[in-house]
């Protein structure tokens, strides 16, 4: 169709660490209530280092580590409560119910969850995929996956 | 057998009631995200029980709200009611969020509890008089509302947030002018004093231990069990 831009994925290489956080910032500062990250990446690649920028986004100065042993960590105090789930060590999708992510999911703030592969079955259908390839020094490749029109209205504004 | 403190955290609001011989003395209730519950319920009891000069002990038996609703707010007032039923050695009964719903208003038949699950899904029972026409269960809206007949009051966070659809597809239902998307304590303890006077006595109504209400599988776990 002439005209229709369908976005289905949008890859950017070659990015150094400053220019993940800058993205993080911007998609940070436009995520809206019941908005969905789901991060994937290899240990090192980055996930931490982006939420922190997304956390910046929406005006939290806590200091934002992964929370593998406690699962979830809320942050209240930005623009929107921030539920930062690290999946790394759940097995199962019923470990990952059995904390109330129903209700993180529908509690009008904003979820970013990394290994979000791990639970792959409990996802929301409605999110934004963002992998994080590389690590250590490397530059990074990020490969950004719209699922559904809010989030691609985002990465029209952010990455595009 | 007279005083009941009965506790709500399933829904948006968290409260607590006093209820002596089946009449209310007193429901504090706060309305909130229902993921700050821990922070408010115990000083809610505390309070309570200053103003009235009792404790734990002078209560003779604890109900609770045990959903369906939202899986975090159920188990904190379960969790809560469980461990001071236990730790006073008295008697605890449970009772359902759509049950609760139902005692909003007594006096009207056929009422339909509906409790929002997201993604157009319902938790739901019908009842008529005391009794349920429709067991409580997650069902659909769509496939709920084939089943609500005619001039049923329709209440719960469900019923408003399909009010337009129940509307038109069952134009006789009729809804409360009062809002009722939250469960009231003082529902829940009067639900439970009544079934102390049907099973003719406190220990053939009441349990140990009260357990959540698990109504089916959540979507998630739906579609988990369907890729498997």
């Amino acid at each position: 169709m002439k005209g229709v831009t369908v976005l289905s994925e949008y890859r950017l290489p070659y990015l150094q660490e400053s220019d993940t956080i800058s993205l993080g910032r911007k998609i940070g500062a436009l995520l809206f209530p019941g908005a969905f990250i789901a991060l994937y990446g290899d240990l090192g690649s980055g996930k931490t280092t982006f939420t922190r920028a997304l956390a910046a986004g929406l005006g939290i100065q806590d200091n934002i580590c992964s929370p593998s042993y406690n699962i979830v960590a809320e942050y209240g105090e930005g623009r929107l409560p921030l539920y930062h789930f690290d999946a790394y060590r759940l097995e199962d999708v019923s470990e990952l119910m059995e904390i109330g992510f129903v209700d993180y999911c529908y509690g009008g703030g904003v979820v970013v969850m990394e290994w979000a592969n791990k639970v792959s079955k409990a996802l929301p259908r409605d999110r934004l995929d963002i992998h994080i390839i590389g690590s250590g020094t490397q530059f990074r490749t990020m490969l950004f996956v719209p699922h559904g029109s809010s989030y691609t209205d985002i990465l029209k504004e952010t990455v595009i | 057998m007279s005083l009941i403190l009965a506790i709500s955290t399933s829904s948006q609001s968290a409260s607590i009631s006093l209820i002596k011989s089946g009449s209310v003395l007193a429901e504090p209730l706060v309305m909130h995200n229902n993921l700050s519950h821990t922070k408010t319920l115990m000083p809610m009891i505390d309070e309570l029980f200053s103003s009235f000069a009792i404790s734990c002990n002078d209560i003779d038996c604890f109900a609770v709200d045990t959903g369906p609703g939202s899986f975090t707010g159920v188990r904190i007032g379960v969790a809560t009611a469980n461990g001071l039923a236990m730790g006073s050695g008295k008697p605890i009964i449970g009772i359902s969020s759509l049950l609760a719903l139902r005692y909003y208003q007594l006096e009207i038949s056929p009422v339909a509890s509906i409790i929002d699950a997201h993604n157009d899904n319902v938790y739901a029972a019908i009842y008529f008089n005391k009794s349920a026409t429709l067991a409580p269960c997650a069902t659909t809206i769509h496939d709920l509302i084939e089943k609500i007949p005619a001039n049923t009051l329709c209440l719960g966070d469900g019923a408003n947030a399909h009010h337009a659809l129940i509307s038109e597809l069952q134009p006789t239902a009729k809804f409360s002018s009062e809002e009722s998307g939250i469960i009231k304590a003082s529902c829940v303890g009067l639900a439970a004093w009544d079934r102390i006077e049907d099973c003719g006595s406190v220990e053939a109504a009441s349990s140990g231990i009260v357990l959540p209400t698990y109504l089916k599988l959540s979507q998630a776990e739906r579609n988990a069990k369907k890729e498997e």
